[in-house]
């Protein structure tokens, strides 16, 4: 249903010529968990390259190392062994001048690994490493902090900024093998906490300061690490009932990918969800009520359906008047009658003609069946009569035929009247 | 006549378990009110009214559906008795919050048919479809059911 295109939309339209490689290629978890892997392989002591080289080398060591870093548990020993070296990377890290043209690159580009930052997290968190991650993400977190100017990027940068979660209150699910995660990842990597991009803005340079500001008043809302994606945007509550109410995985998210020139706004996201299952109830309801297959639109759906309970509600109240009206028949000891095992085990049918009543009833009383007394039977008399007068026919031959086989249990009936007969002769 | 849909379950029982629950209900209901027939015709149709509807939520849904405890739990409250159903997850927390905001707007189609629907009205909107659905096939059921029991009763 959601094809695979990628909410990286907007990288194809951010003006990046490092990126357009990164958008061409599939968008594999391998490699692009992998981007730690190439930062860690500089040595320590290795005086910073420019920032073109840097990138340069990113991605040669991105092709390369296509398996470093690798999600799935059957190379978990190679994993684990990588979880060490985050933790380098950030040394690393913290070594590169402030290059204002770095910056805007490694923005875009921190953008870009943001969805990996989320799987990685994930991959540590499923992996068992909390405090590697915490470690990690916190490294990695200074230097997204410093580059996140250029206004270009607002949106997904916004978006990157917020990788950063708190240790160990990572919910995304982990579902690694589904790379219809990207999308979902991206847009949780928005709602993650971004703490340390708070903590880190003040580091950061003047030129920022303003779309920071309004990035922090921003975020200083969100003080809550859970999923509950409390949004400075929108009224996130029903979407967060929405989302959490759709479990597929055992920690109850379903993986959404963003359509292509959809918003990936992790609310936008869980409101379409919403919506879809909302409009797929409606036309299951559509079905269901009848002469309805020519409307469309919601509203107009929704009065039908409202017209329609309502007048089955009052179909019913009429009907129990009517009930009530010709009560008097069943008032007579009911219950005797209608013994519970009576009802599970069909006594015989009554024969159609009034004279044979009584011969049955000695069958009856053989069987089992609770032996009515003769004030009742008389009354039953009457209301059988009653009943015979009015010519079912059709059903009496039934009846006469279902006496033969007395133990059959009478359990599909085409015609609605003759089922009724049937228990019907119960109470009579 | 059930129906099963690939990811929405709206099966409902055959119209013989309809027919047993509302008869047994009936003659509850008669064992009740001795043979001298109640005050007015009125008071008996409300109660078959309520026989009905309570017949019909333990044949269709039993503790299975929103609906159908919301109704017991109702009934039970009338008669002054306790029913407890087995604890869900509830998300209600949500919803009302979100309830008790919304309170200003004008009522809407899904709040007019969460009035109509039994126990809708802490239910989310999806979640309220669903329950919408298999309200109207027990609806039309036991509306059939009663039709039945009608046409086989009356005198002609």
């Amino acid at each position: 249903l959601f094809d695979k295109n990628l909410s990286f939309t907007k990288l194809e339209d951010m003006d990046m010529s490092d990126k357009d490689e990164f958008a061409a290629k599939k968008m594999d978890l391998d490699w692009r968990i992998s981007v730690s892997n190439p930062i860690v392989s500089y040595p320590p002591e290795n005086p910073m390259p420019g920032p073109s080289q840097m990138m340069d080398s990113f991605r040669q060591n991105l092709w390369h190392d296509g398996g470093g870093f690798n999600v799935h548990t059957d190379r978990g020993t190679s994993s684990r062994g990588n979880v060490d070296r985050p933790v380098e990377m950030g040394w690393n890290m913290a070594q590169f001048p402030a290059d204002s043209g770095f910056i805007e690159r490694a923005a875009k580009f921190s953008f870009f690994g943001c969805g990996s930052f989320g799987e990685m997290m994930m991959n540590q968190q499923s992996l068992g490493g909390p405090q590697s991650t915490g470690l990690f993400v916190q490294d990695t977190q200074n230097q997204i902090g410093v580059a996140t100017g250029s206004n270009q990027v607002d949106g997904p940068l916004k978006d990157a900024t917020k990788v950063v979660k708190e240790n160990g209150s990572s919910n995304v699910s982990e579902d690694s093998q589904s790379s219809g995660g990207n999308g979902h990842d991206d847009a949780k990597c928005m709602e993650i906490s971004s703490k340390r991009f708070n903590a880190k803005k003040r580091k950061r340079t003047g030129k920022d300061s303003e779309h920071r500001g309004q990035q922090s008043g921003e975020e200083e809302e969100e003080d809550k690490n859970e999923k509950d994606e409390q949004s400075p945007n929108s009224n996130a509550n029903k979407t967060n009932s929405g989302k959490q109410a759709s479990d597929t995985l055992k920690d109850g998210y379903i993986h959404m990918r963003a359509r292509r020139g959809q918003a990936t706004n992790s609310h936008s996201l869980a409101e379409r969800v919403r919506r879809e299952k909302i409009s797929e109830r409606m036309k299951f309801l559509q079905d269901l009520v009848p002469g309805c297959d020519k409307v469309t639109g919601k509203a107009v759906m929704l009065d039908e359906i409202i017209n329609y309970v309502q007048s089955l509600q009052c179909q019913i109240e009429f009907l129990s008047m009517k009930l009530s009206a010709v009560n008097p028949v069943l008032d007579y000891n009911l219950e005797s009658l209608l013994a519970k095992d009576a009802l599970q085990v069909p006594a015989p049918i009554l024969p159609q003609d009034m004279s044979m009543l009584y011969p049955p009833l000695s069958h009856h009383s053989q069987k089992g069946f609770m032996q009515p007394n003769i004030s009742s039977m008389s009354i039953l008399n009457g209301g059988l009569i009653r009943q015979e007068r009015h010519g079912y026919e059709s059903d009496q031959h039934n009846v006469v035929h279902m006496n033969h086989e007395t133990d059959t249990a009478p359990n599909h009936e085409d015609a609605t009247g003759e089922n009724k007969i049937q228990i019907l002769s119960y109470l009579c | 006549m059930a129906s099963s849909d690939k990811t929405i379950n709206t099966d409902v029982p055959e119209k013989d378990v309809f027919a047993i629950h509302f008869l047994q209900s009936l003659s509850n209901l008669t064992t009740q009110n001795p043979f001298n027939s109640p005050d007015t015709t009125n008071y008996r149709a409300r109660k078959i009214k309520k026989a009905a509807y309570v017949s019909m939520a333990k044949a269709a849904g039993g503790s299975s559906r929103l609906w159908s405890r919301a109704l017991l739990g109702r009934a039970a409250k009338e008669n002054n008795k306790i029913v407890r159903f087995a604890r869900r997850k509830r998300k209600v927390t949500w919803k009302i919050s979100s309830k008790r905001r919304s309170d200003q707007r004008a009522p809407e189609a899904t709040d007019r048919l969460r009035n109509l629907v039994p126990g809708g009205g802490t239910m989310e909107t999806s979640k309220l479809m669903e329950e919408t659905a298999h309200y109207i096939k027990c609806l039309s059921m036991q509306v059939k059911v009663m039709q039945c029991l009608v046409d086989g009763l009356s005198p002609k």
